[in-house]
């Protein structure tokens, strides 16, 4: 089984429940096609630092998943910034039932190390909700900067959605071998680069993630293929490719 | 014909490939010919070294390899001097980059060598993609202080400059645009805005493998014309080759 830990949807808000989920039929549908049986991910347009509206995305969201239950999970997106944000994470969990939050602080314009972002992540502790975060670019968004959150709060599960990209991916390898909270997708890095990481990273921590949104099923494709053709045991490779995402999400 | 704008052979410090191991890589996945740059330490350091050994590698298999040699500014004369030994010597391109030599690639101190890169009119090859010292605009103020020497942008700033790429590398023509690193929908975009002819298949190589980014290349530029343009005449035309 193949679970695609990283993607997003780029459906508006103002296309509607049930534009939005035929698109999503669609799009799961190419993926499929392309080998991928299952995916979690967030909406891209909550991302954006204009956006006012998080919890209407995050109802949104959650309402447009539905039915496609066992093949996506969503991911609920706030931003820290807002004093409800922490309450709002709450409320993805507990109420719209959303397994893990979205954080992009480049796009969204806030710094991952900055207190204002405390109550979020001590919302995510206490429920054990995983954050998966842009990483890889500085100064907002740099890998030990997103890292540092797993430092400060080991009960977090920490998510570096793109392992470094190309300028930190050692950054990314280091400190997901010195931290156990620390998750890996490898959205971004050479061949050379995931080869040293599948290396050195303990294998349950490591996940498939193609960043899909940011272009179409041929990124499933040129990711996909990359992760098959590392050097790896079967074992090793069949928990990148979906055990260690469906156990992250505490899919059973 | 496929020939691969961006590889680096050498005994590096993280990167280490023969020029067999290139040409194994190569032949299986019918690549004709790639441009080889010294690797990580000689990039650095120890120029000439490097600058060797890729000389060594295209006299060994001169239909194969074509030779692109460094040389850190930061040497000053001493760095133009190898630069000019190494053109006599055969190289056809400079290859820089500014985050393992230490540089902000707008910076004066790289005059001297693009002055002769210009005197020879040789390409230049420029990593992009780093915060501080590598930015796409950083290679445009470069590009525009130098118009009549062509650029070639590694990795097309990848990752997170992609904001910045059209609006900013369009109407600098003498910048060109390699595929490395890219993902398939920032190739397909570069490539509808600024044409094939601004585009150079390269892989980077040993960093990433023939068939995934030639697959990659299948589906970010589907047509066969435009394909073959990037896939091999861009770069040949600049380095003044006949297309035949």
């Amino acid at each position: 089984m193949v679970i695609d830990a990283h993607i997003h949807f780029t459906t508006p808000l103002s296309a509607g429940v049930d534009e939005a989920r035929r698109a999503m039929a669609e799009e799961l549908e190419l993926m499929a096609e392309a080998g991928v049986d299952g995916a979690t991910g967030s909406l891209i347009d909550p991302l954006y630092s204009n956006c006012d509206a998080h919890s209407q995305y995050n109802d949104f969201f959650a309402e447009i998943s539905k039915g496609f239950e066992g093949r996506f999970w969503p991911w609920c997106v706030v931003n820290p910034l807002n004093d409800d944000a922490a309450d709002e994470v709450r409320r993805c969990y507990e109420v719209l039932g959303m397994k893990a939050l979205k954080l992009h602080p480049w796009m969204q314009g806030f710094s991952c190390s900055d207190d204002y972002c405390d109550p979020v992540y001590e919302v995510c502790a206490e429920l054990g909700m995983p954050i998966n975060f842009h990483d890889g670019t500085p100064a907002y968004s740099s890998t030990l900067g997103c890292a540092d959150v797993a430092r400060r709060c080991p009960e977090v599960k920490v998510v570096l959605a793109h392992a470094g990209l190309n300028d930190q991916w050692r950054q990314a390898r280091d400190i997901a071998c010195e931290l156990p909270n620390i998750y890996l997708t490898m959205s971004g890095p050479s061949m050379l680069a995931m080869q040293s990481i599948v290396d050195s990273v303990p294998a349950e921590r490591l996940m498939y993630g193609s960043d899909y949104g940011a272009g179409g099923v041929s990124l499933i494709d040129y990711r996909l293929h990359k992760i098959q053709q590392l050097e790896m045991d079967d074992r090793t490779r069949k928990m990148i490719l979906g055990e260690n995402a469906l156990r992250l999400l505490g899919v059973k | 014909m496929i020939v691969d704008c961006h590889v680096h052979i050498g005994e590096g410090v993280y990167q280490a490939c023969k020029p067999e191991k290139l040409l194994a890589g190569m032949d299986a996945s019918g690549v004709d010919r790639a441009v080889v740059c010294p690797v990580d330490r000689n990039l650095a350091v120890d120029n000439a070294e490097g600058n060797e050994y890729v000389l060594d590698a295209v006299a060994r298999y001169p239909d194969r390899f074509i030779a692109f040699a460094t040389a850190n500014p930061w040497y000053g004369a001493r760095a133009v001097k190898e630069l000019r030994r190494a053109v006599q010597a055969g190289a056809r391109g400079l290859k820089l980059h500014s985050k393992v030599q230490g540089f902000a690639i707008s910076d004066d101190i790289v005059n001297p060598l693009i002055e002769v890169a210009g005197e020879h009119s040789l390409p230049v090859f420029v990593h992009s993609g780093t915060m501080v010292c590598a930015e796409p605009l950083q290679i445009a103020m470069l590009a525009r202080r130098y118009p009549s020497v062509n650029f070639i942008m590694g990795h097309s700033g990848t990752t997170d400059f992609w904001n910045d790429m059209i609006p900013g590398i369009t109407g600098v023509k003498n910048i060109y645009l390699d595929t490395s690193l890219n993902n398939p929908a920032s190739i397909e975009r570069y490539c509808d805005t600024m044409g094939p002819e601004r585009l150079c298949f390269g892989t980077d190589f040993p960093q990433n493998t023939y068939p995934v980014e030639l697959e990659k290349m299948q589906n970010a530029v589907p047509d066969d014309q435009q394909r073959k343009i990037v896939l091999c005449e861009t770069i040949l035309r600049l380095l003044g080759e006949e297309l035949g």
